[in-house]
């Protein structure tokens, strides 16, 4: 505890929040609603407001369940469904009862919903179990401009790297300007993690998600869980970055013939695994490519090119749509009858363990939105968005009224938070030494070497011992590159890039080691020599955490005791 | 392959900041000397064009580039003899 100001420049704060997408400015403005007094502040490597993957870059749709929904018919579907008795059904109903609360919530700030004109949610009759609605996609703005006005402080353009520990407790953060490299502290008494999940950079729309808060939480000595499921798919046109949610029902192979019977159920809320592996089947027995017929798409899939969406006008998400499309015509679209499709990786790596309030395994530290969603035993067995579309916005902001009065009753009550400076220096040196290295290898070739070995479907969809350790053995040999190879050729934006690089090859360890662990098939967890759903081993959730340097996994076990279901 | 192209047109550009604002993935730096934007990192952009939308004199443009390169899903040896002569 000495003059920690000449590493450089120093913020204190009651409650830090890293991430400012949606989650982030969620908590924040329900923190100052809790507890004015405390002083709050979002540091954020975009813009506080603009940021995030999907809150104003996808279809603004949120997964509720209202008053009339019965949540006991809900949680049978999950169980089978969804988690296959790999969830943690308390989590679940704790977030179906609480979604309804975050409408009401976004109403009284003054965010429009999609409401019928009886004022009820919006349902579709061939999804009976719950309702999806929407907002417009200014969203961001409109909670950016609360938080202003609450008071809530923000520092953007910086990319937080590590976090500061004193003991078990997580004290603050520390980072860098990636426009000019400004070092920053931030001492804090709670901490929130609010910087979404690992996505690997593979696809556009997730682009931003590169496991910086997993990754942190993670060295920190953060307990993670569930991270062998993160292969979240789309399919998209090759070449194009588009999801078409709901394409399953729309797929011919290349000998004309209509494949979704021979691997979807009949109805399917979203798409299933069995799609993924359906497809690749057809390639490997030479019925391939598969081809994508777009008049199909309407027929049995109420959730398509969300058609529910076409009866509510919003004047944001109508610009940014109509934009998209008209380059998608103009620039990228395949004009041909039947255009090829292919499984768009996604990831959806967001593995830190959490409790019902979202509160780490480290003291002062909880995890919003993405970045726990998988770590909280909310899904299971099915990576995010657990075959409810719509459920990943909603769990940022039910994430975050969980958390609230935890993280504002312990802000409140804490002491000074306690930092060293020996951990300062040792973490700023870290931060910059790729600096030093005035030419070397490029990161972004490095994360091309990752997404290699992680998002083609034989790595990440159809699993074997011998597949996974190629792919580990690519990821350890990063570690090597990171530490001495690559190089951000004196540019901070491409020091950005070594830190997002060294974060996935992280993310990608605890991924695929975790996937190596569970031997058995379970939901989107797919391993070709362990074809079987195997209960008696294997109903149990594995964890990560970082022990002398090295990735220990161990198990927990699973409070059946407490649950409705059981398999 | 290629990457996506990010047009700025500096005669209708009034260096409001906003699409510089708008980038949550740093594709857009702001120049303070010329206090106008600069799309330096192109590499990075996600194609969200949420600049575009942002700039109140439409004066960036974001120009997608197909086909976006990623991993092949199904490398060539994986695919059955018939179909890779095809």
């Amino acid at each position: 505890m000495s003059d920690i100001e000449k590493y450089g420049e120093v913020f204190t704060a009651d409650v830090l929040i890293l991430g400012g997408g949606l989650a982030g400015l969620i908590i924040a403005n329900r923190i100052k609603e809790l507890n004015n007094n405390l002083d709050v502040l979002i540091v954020e490597k975009a813009t506080t407001g603009y940021s995030g993957s999907k809150a104003n870059k996808g279809a603004g749709v949120m997964w509720v369940l209202d008053e009339t929904d019965d949540v006991d018919k809900f949680l049978e579907f999950y169980v089978n469904e969804v988690g296959h008795y790999l969830e943690d059904q308390e989590m679940v109903k704790i977030y179906a009862e609480t979604s309804l609360r975050l409408v009401k919530l976004f109403e009284n700030w003054g965010i429009d919903i999609m409401r019928d004109e009886n004022g009820k949610l919006s349902r579709i009759e061939e999804i009976p179990l719950w309702a999806l609605t929407a907002y417009d996609l200014d969203i961001m703005l409109k909670l950016r401009k609360l938080a202003k006005k609450n008071g809530v402080r923000m520092v953007n353009k910086t990319q937080s790297v590590e976090l500061l520990t004193s003991g078990d407790a997580v004290t603050g953060a520390v980072g860098f300007d990636i426009t000019n490299g400004t070092f920053r502290i931030f001492k804090s008494k709670a901490t929130v993690i609010a910087s979404g999940s690992c996505n690997w950079m593979a696809t556009n729309m997730w682009s931003s998600g590169r496991g910086d808060g997993v990754a942190a939480a993670y060295r920190a000595g953060a307990q993670l869980r569930n991270a062998e499921i993160s292969n979240f798919y789309n399919i998209g046109l090759r070449g194009n970055m588009s999801s078409i949610v709901g394409g399953q029902y729309a797929l011919y192979n290349d000998l004309g013939e209509y494949i979704p019977p021979k691997y979807c159920k009949e109805w399917e809320p979203d798409f299933d695994i069995n799609i993924f592996l359906g497809m690749e089947k057809e390639i490997m027995e030479g019925r391939g490519p598969i081809l994508f017929e777009e008049t199909e798409i309407f027929v049995k899939n109420p959730i398509a090119a969300g058609g529910f969406l076409f009866k509510w006008d919003r004047e944001w998400a109508g610009k940014f749509w109509n934009t998209l499309m008209a380059k998608e015509a103009k620039y990228t679209s395949d004009e041909r009858w039947r255009p090829e499709v292919v499984p768009l990786f996604i990831g959806e790596m967001g593995a830190i363990s959490v409790d019902y309030s979202m509160r780490g395994t480290l003291r002062g530290m909880w995890a919003l939105g993405d970045a726990s969603k998988s770590g909280s035993s909310f899904c299971g067995a099915t990576p995010p968005p657990c075959r409810l579309r719509g459920s990943g916005l909603t769990w940022a902001g039910v994430s975050a009224i969980l958390a609230g009065p935890s993280v504002a009753e312990y802000a409140a009550g804490a002491g000074d938070p306690t930092v060293y400076e020996d951990q300062i220096g040792e973490f700023k040196e870290a931060i910059f030494s790729p600096m030093k290295r005035k030419t070397g290898m490029n990161p972004r070739d490095g994360i091309r070497m990752l997404q290699e070995v992680i998002t083609p479907p034989r790595y990440s969809i159809r699993k074997s011992r011998e597949r996974i350790e190629e792919s580990l053995k690519v990821i350890n040999n990063l570690y090597g590159l990171v530490e001495n190879e690559v190089s951000p050729e004196e540019d901070y934006h491409m020091l950005g890039l070594c830190h997002d690089l060294r974060n996935m090859t992280y993310c990608s360890e605890i991924y695929m080691k975790s996937a190596l662990e569970r031997k058995e098939t379970r939901g989107w967890h797919v391993r070709e020599d362990f074809p079987e759903q195997d209960d008696h081993n294997w109903r149990k959730w594995i964890t990560a955490r970082l022990e002398s340097g090295k990735l220990k996994l161990s198990s927990e076990k699973i409070p059946f005791e407490n649950y409705k279901y059981n398999p | 392959m290629g990457i996506h192209k990010i047009l700025i047109d500096y005669e209708k550009c009034t260096g409001c900041k906003k699409c510089y604002r708008a980038c949550y993935v740093d594709v857009i730096v702001w120049d303070a000397e010329a206090k106008r934007p600069v799309a330096k990192y192109p590499e990075e952009c996600a194609t969200c064009s949420w600049c575009e939308l942002s700039c109140p004199e439409g004066a960036i443009q974001v120009i997608p580039v197909n086909p976006v390169s990623i991993p092949e899903p199904y490398p060539r040896s994986f695919y059955p003899k018939s179909y890779v002569e095809e």
